[in-house]
């Protein structure tokens, strides 16, 4: 067997062969990460629960039925962390929310159930801002440097895979909760095409603009996770009877004649100069394997925000209805807010937002009619610092709300797919994301871009200091 | 279509209605918020044709 103390550096793909040979154990492995979660997470506040004994119970299930030729498949053995809004049975899914402080499910959430039909090994539950109604996800701190956010909603996500705290973790994005806080914390997360993944289990923010996920440390790991989770699901309407490619065998690092459509207007403005020429020096390195730059012109998307918005909360405040009437004082004073306001939002508006939204969809249609990707910065900054309310890019001052979701949220409001993956450093020291949207239902061409630009760059192989 | 005039009364009055219990600090943020998001989402769907539709996302199938 292996030594493992150096493992967490790894992405699946490669622990994956050593665990199938039966080269690295998947006791041994989960030992150490129950190892790293104790000594670096007490600082990192990434996780809600961590359950070591059903943790070590599954990695050793798992030994025995590799042990016995029954190898399930890239997860097999490998520990993965939970965002604290999918059902686990019989384990407690807070939300992070006092609201749901004892609440533990009786089953499984769809994509738990596959992660576990897979043989992942779940190490426990990450946090999320509360009911993933924001983007700060207390108190969770960013790897990089523990004075600064670690993004959200999928914050405990992003900053337990960037301390290397697990292999991989599930996400939710319903303004770019799974893309700003991979961003944010030098990974890599997807938000796949509306319908791909089920939500069947997790709790809601907004059911038509809710996405579930995976964030990993590379795109061949998210290849390998998106596989997994994909696909229709009865127990949610929302999921669409689209076939499910085979994402890992699709990633051929050929990307020759690849349109990539790079937007004039919108994604570049009030952008901090180092996040521009971190983005522009990655579609340099784009075209340098093979892809042609092409400028395109971006649908009027003023107002947009506030069309997601005007959608989400009031969906939430449906959501919450009954427990907005029976302990409204459980929810934070910043999620409460909201909520009421969902609640008095009028029905006028929340339908003229969806039909926008419509026309916002049916535009990104026309211009991803002759591209095969836009490719965009994930965030116009880096991680804020933690109790920051607004950030200032330029002239333009903005809310924690308005900065991180804005180039997230026109892919929530259009469902097209997309992926954040690192491509560089502020002068501080933060990571910098490149988004590449994809058109409906084709997420394997954007793994495809992301994983070619992976090989051609390094990006992907740096750590945070708490992590070593 | 003339911009909302919303005040804190009208959140806590239509608040009461509805039986909800806001707290007393959030009257003056809900009607900025809601001020802002009705305007701006009015303005958007100004542009669309009148008979622009409704984006469903229910799948008869």
């Amino acid at each position: 067997m292996k030594d493992v103390s150096d493992c967490w550096k790894l992405d699946i793909a490669t622990i994956a062969k050593d665990i199938s040979t039966r080269s690295l154990s998947p006791v041994t492995l989960t030992e150490m990460m129950l190892d790293r979660i104790a000594r670096i997470d007490p600082k990192l506040l990434s996780y809600v629960t961590v359950l070591k004994d059903d943790a070590i119970s599954s990695a050793r299930q798992a030994e025995k039925e590799i042990a016995s030729g029954s190898y399930r498949g890239p997860l097999h053995g490998v520990p993965i962390a939970i965002k604290d809004i999918y059902d686990t049975k019989g384990v407690r899914t807070t939300a992070c929310s006092k609201v749901r402080e004892n609440y533990v499910p009786a089953a499984d959430s769809t994509v738990v159930s596959k992660f576990r039909e897979a043989g992942a090994i779940i190490l426990g539950k990450v946090t999320t801002h509360e009911f993933a109604f924001g983007f700060d996800s207390r108190p969770t701190k960013n790897a990089w440097n523990l004075n600064h956010i670690p993004s959200g909603s999928s914050g405990g996500s992003g900053a337990a895979m960037a301390a290397g705290l697990c292999f991989a973790a599930t996400g939710s994005d319903t303004g770019g909760s799974i893309r700003a806080p991979a961003a944010a914390n030098g990974i890599v997360g997807i938000k796949p095409t509306y319908g791909r993944v089920s939500k069947a289990g997790v709790a809601v923010l907004s059911w038509s603009l809710d996405h579930a996920g995976p964030m990993a440390r590379t795109v061949r790991d998210l290849a390998i996770l998106l596989g997994v989770m994909a696909g229709p699901d009865p127990l949610d309407p929302h999921t669409k009877d689209v076939a499910v490619p085979n994402y890992a065998g699709a990633l051929s690092g050929d990307i020759r004649n690849v349109r990539l459509g790079v937007p004039s207007n919108y994604f570049f403005d009030d952008v901090e100069p180092w996040v521009e020429e971190a983005v522009r020096t990655a579609i340099a390195d784009l075209e340098a394997i093979g892809a042609k730059a092409v400028p395109v012109s971006i649908p009027d998307l003023d107002g947009v925000l506030d069309c997601m918005l005007a959608i989400a909360m009031s969906e939430a405040s449906t959501y919450h209805q009954q427990a907005m009437r029976e302990t409204p004082e459980l929810f934070s004073d910043e999620t409460r807010l909201l909520l009421e306001a969902g609640e008095l939002t009028l029905a006028t508006t929340y339908i003229n937002a969806q039909r926008s939204r419509l026309a916002i969809k049916n535009a990104f249609r026309l211009v991803m009619k002759d591209i095969d990707v836009l490719v965009t910065p994930t965030q116009p900054t880096t991680a804020l610092k933690i109790g920051q309310t607004t950030s200032r890019i330029g002239s333009r001052e903005e809310s924690v709300f308005g900065v991180s979701a804005r180039f997230c949220a026109p892919f929530n409001i259009s469902g097209l797919p997309a992926i954040s993956v690192p491509c560089g450093f502020s002068p501080e020291g933060m990571p910098i994301g490149l988004q590449i949207v994809g058109k409906p239902f084709d997420e394997e061409t954007v793994l495809r871009i992301a994983e070619a630009f992976e090989r051609s760059t390094q990006w992907h192989r740096d750590y945070p200091a708490i992590a070593i | 279509m003339s911009k909302t005039e919303m005040q804190r009364d009208d959140v806590e009055r239509n608040a009461k209605l509805l039986g909800l219990r806001i707290a007393a600090e959030h009257s003056q943020p809900i009607v900025s918020l809601l001020t802002e998001i009705r305007n701006n989402v009015l303005k958007k769907a100004s542009a669309l044709e009148g008979d622009a539709p409704l984006a469903v996302y229910f799948d008869a199938r």
